[in-house]
């Protein structure tokens, strides 16, 4: 009996028959690109267990491809228009107002948009991963240079394109910020009236233009840049890995159903603006802007927002030119890695500034002697300890037959990175996902209690809870495997040839595979209920679900190939 | 599963393009009050639907003399604006796309890409109540069309 329904429901051939179409597709797709004026390009499939890190860039891609997609189903009821009837009664018309019928009179337009609002917040953070693991891995060296200077050049217009794009609501927020961008552009008149302003590239005749070429900005020059400088960024082989853009795309797309993002108020020429903190990636800098303290004239808005920014972009930019030493290995080298992790602990500390006490002007003194003083703590200590295991272990730790407990656990991290990242995000995602319910659940309760929602509502919201919850808390079996075959590798000895010898046992990744296939079967469920009952965000959750379960049991049916094809790669 | 897979993008974009027909005949909708608007004011509204991909724009260009136009240039269908300057010496734009601009009185072309006139938006105004309805919209204009403003019905009593 237990046979007869193995051999029905064989899991295993279902994903190997999926392994088989993506290796030949990208067979396909590499010999026909040779005909093309990519011909240089060619997508690799990763071997099976190799660092994450390294095709983070394919990933932002990933969400670049996810905003292109998702931006020009918005573009179709979207108005870039700033208008008033002047009349008192009238009010005023704004983009704004369409953006509110996308959200709440479009069917899915909801979705849309928080779709592309998270996969633009998964693509700077995916964009900061890369950068800063390509650094550490020196890999901007000799003969990169171009390669390097291009990703700094994407990492600027990544960010405009994203200020040009949360300001494209016209809510209050907007405004604050299209404000602070137009204080900027003018801001080198300070200093001599000759000096050119220039807001007017932003401005022109007024509030009018400036939706319409932030439109403009946004829609096509933009990323017409961006596109120009990822043909000089592509490298010639291309990384592919299925399951970690599956991944990717589920995260994006959970995070889009589970925190649908808010539309702000609407801003109306003439009201008061309350002080609001800009996205995470900008609020760095809104801090700074904050830091003229009672110093104005010399922190200015063109020192602070400006020539500080710009510094330390053009720095990054000439790190290739300023470190000429071919060594690659962070072990080999000093100096350069430990200054890039000076630069992100003081990054962190003035992003989080950014958000603490907004509208308050910070003291320059201690600002900028706190920042100073903790990129160079980081700085420090990076550099003391990695000396002292250096020299302790005598040569690299990575090459070291008998390591210290600290460097054993650096190259779990490194080599098990992606074994870890997995199961420990599908367990986040559990956890804050329950966490919601409950919260939710409690609330909706304490609410009928006092009398603020009907019994009606009450069901319809407990129905609601349950559609969310059961899809995050499938999610957990995924995670307590991918964590047990983790596991399993740490109390297995591990074989001594090269770290890619790991092999999943072929009966434990079936029996995996099979509760995975379950779980997806009743993901697949969901999704198609939820798009009867017509519920956007439950179907996205679904749907992300989904795409990681399915793209987690494709990699654990990677893991448990034989090792002859492994070595192969 | 992989049915699904391709169904719930395809059903999440096909609903996402799906737009209802337009009402037939068209509902007589209430705009606003003649005593809201001085002579020489504008008032942004929706029409046929509430929908804000209809704009309408609607003049009142003397004490008992009125006009109406869907805002929308009807070269590319770019929104289009009133500037201060412009207003005032009876045009409607210059369209922020193509620069295109219309006459105030009777929605012809002045100037620009656009060549046809804009749709009007035909009024009925209540002589008691004050009331401003929205009736009509004709729409599809013909190339080089001879122009006209809104056609505004007084009624006694509704």
């Amino acid at each position: 009996m237990k046979i007869e329904l193995r051999k029905k429901l064989d899991v295993r051939k279902i994903y190997s028959n999926v392994d088989e179409k993506v290796e030949s597709t990208v067979d396909f797709v590499n010999k026909r690109l040779a005909r093309t004026s990519l011909m240089a390009l060619k997508f690799m499939l990763p071997s099976r267990i190799s660092n994450p890190f390294e095709w983070s860039g394919v990933l932002t891609f990933v969400s670049f491809f996810v905003l292109a997609f998702t931006g020009g189903f918005l573009t179709l009821y979207y108005v870039p228009t700033f208008t008033v009837s002047t009349t008192a009664s009238g009010g005023w018309y704004t983009a704004f107002d369409s953006v509110y019928r996308i959200t709440y009179s479009v069917a899915f337009g909801y979705a849309i948009r928080s779709i592309h609002y998270w996969a633009a917040n998964v693509m700077i953070l995916a964009a900061f991963i890369h950068l800063a693991y390509y650094y550490v891995r020196g890999r901007y060296k000799n003969p990169n240079e171009i390669i390097w200077v291009t990703g700094m050049i994407l990492g600027t217009l990544t960010i405009l394109e994203a200020y040009t794009g949360y300001d494209l609501i016209m809510n209050a927020r907007a405004i604050e910020a299209i404000s602070i961008g137009r204080k900027l552009l003018a801001s080198l008149q300070d200093y001599s009236p000759l000096l050119p302003a220039f807001n007017w590239i932003l401005e022109g005749q007024g509030i009018y233009d400036i939706v319409t070429r932030f439109y403009g900005f946004h829609l096509i020059l933009v990323p017409f840049l961006m596109l120009a400088a990822i043909l000089v960024h592509f490298p010639k082989n291309l990384k592919l890995d299925v399951s970690s853009i599956l991944f990717t795309l589920g995260v994006i797309v959970i995070a889009a159903g589970v925190l649908p993002v808010p539309l702000g108020t609407k801003y109306i020429p003439g009201q008061p603006l309350t002080a609001t903190v800009p996205e995470w990636y900008l609020s760095g800098l809104y801090a700074l802007l904050r830091s003229g303290g009672y110093l104005p004239h010399i922190f200015t808005g063109f020192v602070a927002g400006v020539a500080i920014p710009a510094v330390v972009v053009t720095l990054f930019i000439m790190v290739p030119f300023l470190d000429k030493k071919l060594k690659r290995a962070w072990f080999d080298r000093t100096f350069y890695p430990n200054l890039l992790a000076g630069a992100m602990a003081s990054f962190v500390y003035v992003t989080i500034l950014g958000f603490l006490l907004p509208s308050i002007p910070i003291r320059p003194d201690l600002f900028y002697t706190s920042i100073f003083f903790i990129g160079f703590s980081a700085f420090a200590i990076t550099y003391g300890l990695k000396n002292y295991y250096v020299k302790k272990a005598g040569v690299s730790p990575a090459l070291n037959d008998k390591p210290s407990l600290p460097d054993r656990f650096l190259a779990a991290i490194h080599i098990y990175s992606y074994q870890m990242l997995f199961p420990l995000s599908i367990l986040f995602l559990f956890v804050a996902g329950s966490l919601t319910w409950v919260a939710y659940t409690v609330m909706i309760h304490y609410g009928t209690t006092v009398g603020l929602i009907t019994s009606a509502q009450f069901t319809q919201y407990m129905h609601d809870a349950v559609l969310y919850g059961i899809p995050l808390a499938l999610l957990f079996p995924t995670g307590v495997a991918a964590i047990a075959i983790w596991i399993g590798t740490k109390l297995n000895p591990r074989p001594k040839v090269p770290k890619t010898s790991y092999v999943l046992g072929e009966v434990t990744a079936t029996q995996i595979m099979s509760v995975m296939f379950a779980i997806g079967l009743v993901l697949t469920a969901l999704v198609v209920y939820s798009i009867i009952i017509g519920s956007q965000f439950a179907m996205l959750v679904d749907a992300g679900g989904l795409m990681i379960v399915f793209g987690g049991a494709y990699h654990i049916f990677r893991l448990s190939q034989p090792v002859k094809s492994l070595l192969e790669e | 599963m992989m049915a699904v897979g391709i169904l719930a993008p395809a059903i999440t974009l096909v609903s996402y393009l799906y737009r209802d027909p337009l009402p037939s005949p068209l509902p007589k909708t209430k705009i606003s009050n003649v005593s809201q608007l001085n002579v020489g004011d504008t008032l942004v509204f929706f029409y046929p639907t509430s929908d804000n991909q209809y704009r309408s724009i609607l003049f009142r260009l003397g004490n008992t003399s009125w006009t109406a136009y869907n805002y929308q240039c009807t070269h590319l269908g770019c929104p289009l604006r009133l500037l201060p300057d412009e207003y005032p010496l009876g045009f409607i734009g210059p369209c922020p796309c193509h620069g295109s601009m219309f006459n105030v009185k009777d929605g012809t072309v002045h100037r620009g890409p656009a060549l046809s006139p804009l749709p009007v938006v035909d009024l009925e105004i209540g002589q008691t109540s004050g009331d401003i309805y929205a009736v009509d919209l004709v729409g599809t204009p013909t190339i080089h069309g001879p122009g006209r403003g809104s056609i505004v019905k007084f009624v006694a009593s509704e």
